[in-house]
């Protein structure tokens, strides 16, 4: 059994007294019902390092947390000691402009990051939810992202640089501040998606883009799937260069348009696009997405300037917050663009079957959909759901695609695999998991065949 | 190190034809293209299927062989060089392209499919492959992966781990997995991002999932040409810093020039300190005006003449006598060693300038041709290989001009990976605990250091009696060893 006390005392030892919270109550870092007995607060790499380093020697289970925005993420953690927060790690360290680069400490919140970045006119083209909360680390632990993947990429495709530390204390690096770089294995892409099983996130090195210099929406609706994925799909071929393209279900629609009261009216499918660029360019488009919105019968549409407001509302309806996590349910399928509206039809239909108002988005050109299911409160999930999605799961691992579940109550995880099979690869990780992480000190048990 | 069992084996695995046992058939095999190094695999064994290949490697595992998969050969780092002998397996009997899904922007190809075979499939119906490597007509993919290769267009369009979405792989036991897929986030490590860019060490990929691109509507090329390096690098700085992203910035000095101009006759001027060669693409509207921005930044910057291509004959012609650089040396060196050193834009005249005074004090001449817009220089240096004298100048130079960008914040290698070439060097990059974590991943897959054995991390020590001799060693500075 931990010593608590005494740990909290060697923990007050390296990050300060004021920086290891042990009194108050842990309920703000629960993580699927199990409690920390301390949220422990470095302030920089070095504090982080001796402080896992002890945690390594005690054999502690660490919790890395940025902003907690994803908490909902995988399996309950099979052990948990402490909660290391990245809070203090919030520094912008670089920025050079006419590089396009900047390397900033993994606590830093997108939104801060995003408004230092524009000062110089640029930004890191990564667009997931709730920004003032969401820290880097975070966003590359969990490989988050928005509709604007599309046009510029992810988090794989944006980060050069990398320090990290590991469940050791020991701290390296990999990459470089230079765009392309073949020294040494690419590490960023294992650490990027890694849930913080490998190593805790402390810097990273991204590659900017100019922000552009204007950014617009075309939202039009239509009274059939059917309507809104053909045009999407003529949009994806035609030539065009959308930032986003988002194919949305009737109740989804209906949230938004609630949540952006002022916007235009319009009920059923919707096929919300992003356009990035030179002025000319974006309205160019906007002109033939209408144009192609009309002839495909679109009931209404509405362009206008991309404030972002839309996009956050749409994605924060997918990210539900602690109080809504346990009542919903949000999947993410995995397919290509050609099976998307398919498993929209399917999505759409088990709602039916369950009679709940399931909300749907499709990253279209991406192969992604999203999916948040109503639970009705009740302590058991509802077989039919867990039955459905287990079905779904198997056909869509017939045709490379997948299933997880990025939100869910604990009870439902109980009883159904979040991540699902990553077939014979699973040797190869739970290897890695094991080199990196011997010990189980990163949160052990939450990721993929429970690693 | 191979039985006359072992050689039954596979001999009885691939067939006699695929096959390579004779000294004169396997000549060709003692060096890939880093010339300047040679080892002999004792066979080549080719492959001619996911599954031969995967038995190849058991074979070899439970033999305790060591092994080294090649491509096209044309790798610039060593790569391919068996240094510990053993088994050369030759992928270029897998290739073929599977599949190409154009509604889902994806194709499935082996191997030994050479780059540009990918982009002559699709380029009809509007698509292409983007990772475009100046030696794209023989390299192949599977080569591509190991290398994380580049090219010209990776400034707006990335490498090719951008655009490699999964792989099947014969893991150096023989086992063989599947990593990524079609679709995008798959759960898990990202197993296909680590093999990227491990220069085969980690296994043998037999299958590869890309991503295609569509063709855009418009493309425009300007070629800018400059009194000065210097000032040909701060209008590369200025058009970043403008918010403009080209599909490529590339830059050539005079003495490229003159190479170039001499084998392709593109129209280049030969006695311009520097020329910018510069690629827009995406639609049509604002090409225009993103054209004048960069005209005026050149003029800025006292270009002497900007030159738009007027249609894609001129425009294939000024990219052909980029793409054709390094063999236009041939008309002015009979030899030449290329570097791959990568720095921060910013930097590029502070580095040029480095270069010209090491090219000085070592006495040699270094033409320069390069990825301007991501800072990746390949300084090509001229000498004669017959003349031990300057061979060994050159690697004096090479080595302090690795210092030099590893001194600015840069990295040892853009494109061409560490190889055998720069493995001593990776400590000017990395600490022991680096490259402790990036072994960590090599343990993991390949425990024996069977699979591709002695390249990426420096070696603390050699063993000569297991390997093919040792004719010559580099004292000072330089430590290589001539096989």
């Amino acid at each position: 059994m931990v010593d608590a006390s005494e740990l909290i005392e060697e923990l007050s030892q390296i990050v300060g007294a004021p920086f290891v919270q042990a009194t108050t109550s842990m309920d703000a870092y629960r993580v699927d019902g199990r409690e920390p007995w301390a949220v422990v607060s470095p302030g920089d790499i070095d504090e982080m390092s001796a402080v896992l380093a002890l945690a390594h020697r005690q054999e502690l289970a660490v919790v890395p947390w940025g902003g907690g925005t994803t908490m909902a993420m995988g399996h309950p953690p099979e052990r948990l000691d402490i909660v290391l927060s990245l809070s203090r790690l919030d520094r912008v360290l670089d920025h050079e402009p006419a590089d396009l680069t900047a390397t900033v400490q993994a606590g830093i919140t997108m939104a801060d990051l995003q408004t230092h970045l524009a000062s110089r006119g640029q930004w890191w083209p990564v667009d997931p939810p709730l920004s003032t909360a969401a820290t880097l680390g975070g966003v590359l632990a969990t490989n988050a992202s928005g509709p604007k993947r599309l046009l510029y990429g992810t988090a794989r495709d944006l980060l050069i640089g990398i320090k990290v530390v590991h469940p050791d204390g020991a701290i390296s690096k990999a990459g470089g501040k230079v765009a392309k770089n073949v020294t040494g294995y690419d590490m960023m892409k294992l650490y990027i998606g890694s849930l913080g099983t490998l190593a805790v996130i402390a810097e990273a090195t991204l590659k900017l883009r100019p922000l552009p210099p204007s950014q617009q929406l075309a939202w039009s609706t239509f009274a059939r799937r059917e309507s809104a994925a053909e045009a999407a799909r003529r949009l994806l071929t035609g030539g065009l260069l959308p930032s986003a393209v988002e194919v949305v279900n009737p109740p989804l629609t209906a949230h938004l348009h609630r949540a952006l009261a002022g916007s235009a009216g319009g009920e059923g499918w919707s096929l919300i696009v992003g356009l990035d660029g030179a002025e000319p360019a974006v309205i160019r488009q906007r002109h033939e997405i209408d144009a192609l919105g009309r002839a495909g019968g679109a009931a209404a549409w509405w362009t206008g300037p991309d404030d972002g407001r839309l996009w956050q509302s749409l994605q924060e309806r997918l990210r539900p917050n602690r109080a809504e996590r346990m009542a919903c349910v949000v999947i993410r399928v995995g397919t290509v663009r050609t099976h998307t509206e398919a498993i929209l039809d399917k999505l759409a239909e088990l709602g039916s079957h369950l009679n709940a108002a399931v909300e749907l988005s499709a990253r279209f050109g991406n192969g992604l959909v999203y999916g948040r299911f109503p639970l009705n409160g009740e302590a058991e999930p509802p077989a039919q759901l867990t039955q459905a999605l287990t079905a779904m799961r198997r056909e869509l691992a017939s045709e490379r695609g997948y299933l997880v579940v990025e939100s869910a109550p604990p009870a439902f995880k109980t009883r159904f695999d979040c991540w699902g099979d990553v077939g014979p690869q699973a040797e190869v990780m739970a290897g890695l998991k094991h080199e990196f992480d011997p010990r189980r000190v990163l949160n052990p048990g939450r990721f993929v065949h429970h690693l | 190190m191979l039985t006359p069992a072992t050689i039954e084996a596979l001999q009885r695995l691939v067939g006699t034809a695929n096959l390579l046992t004779e000294p004169e058939e396997k000549l060709v095999y003692e060096c890939d293209g880093l010339t300047m190094f040679k080892a002999m695999p004792e066979v080549v064994v080719f492959p001619t299927s996911t599954q031969q290949a995967a038995e190849v490697v058991r074979l070899a595992h439970h033999a305790q062989i060591p092994f080294v998969a090649r491509g096209g050969g044309t790798g610039l780092s060593g790569g391919a060089l068996a240094v510990d002998g053993g088994m050369m397996i030759a992928l270029t009997k897998l290739n073929r392209i599977l599949e190409i899904d154009l509604d889902n922007q994806r194709a499935v190809v082996q191997p030994g499919v050479v780059n540009l075979w990918i982009t002559q499939a699709v380029s009809a119906q509007g698509y292409y492959y983007a990772p475009d490597p100046s030696s794209q007509q023989a390299c192949t993919i599977g080569g591509n992966v190991a290398e994380n290769s580049g090219g010209p267009h990776t400034l707006k369009y990335g490498v090719t781990t951008n655009h490699v979405l999964g792989l099947e792989i014969v893991l150096p036991d023989g086992r063989v997995i599947e990593t990524g897929g079609p679709a995008e986030d798959y759960p898990g490590y990202d197993l296909t991002g680590i093999v990227v860019g491990s220069e085969g060490t980690l296994g043998i990929v037999t299958k590869v999932i890309v991503r295609l691109m569509r063709k855009t509507e418009a493309v425009k090329t300007l070629m800018a040409v400059f009194e000065s390096m210097d000032d040909a690098s701060n209008a590369v700085s200025d058009v970043i810093g403008q918010g403009i992203v080209p599909a490529a910035i590339e830059m050539m000095d005079q003495l490229a020039l003159e190479a170039v101009e001499a084998y392709i006759h593109a129209g280049y001027p030969t006695d311009a300190g520097g020329v910018l060669l510069i690629e827009l693409d995406g639609l049509r509207d604002g090409m225009e005006e993103s054209a004048a921005q960069i005209v005026e930044i050149a003029r800025k910057h006292n270009a002497r003449e900007v030159r738009i291509a007027r249609d894609d004959r001129e425009r294939e012609l000024l990219w052909l006598g980029r793409k054709r650089a390094f063999g236009a040396m041939g008309r002015i060196s009979p030899s030449y060693y290329v570097q791959d050193g990568v720095i921060p834009r910013t930097r590029l005249p502070e580095v040029l300038q480095r270069i010209r005074d090491i090219a000085a004090r070592h006495a040699i001449r270094i033409a320069n041709v390069f990825h301007a817009g991501d800072g990746n220089l390949h300084p090509l240096l001229l000498y004669d290989e017959r003349d031990s004298d300057q061979r060994e100048r050159v690697l004096q130079a090479s080595e302090e001009i690795l210092r030099v960008c590893a001194d600015v914040g840069g990295s040892l290698s853009g494109e061409h990976g560490i190889g055998i070439e720069k493995r001593e060097d990776m400590p000017l990059i990395f600490t022991a605990l680096d490259m402790a974590a990036m072994q960590k991943v090599r343990t993991v897959f390949n425990p024996q250091n069977l699979c591709n054995p002695g390249k990426v991390f420096p070696t603390p020590g050699r063993c000569v009696e297991l390997g093919p001799p040792i004719t010559e060693k580099v004292i000072g500075g330089v430590r290589i060893e001539r096989f």
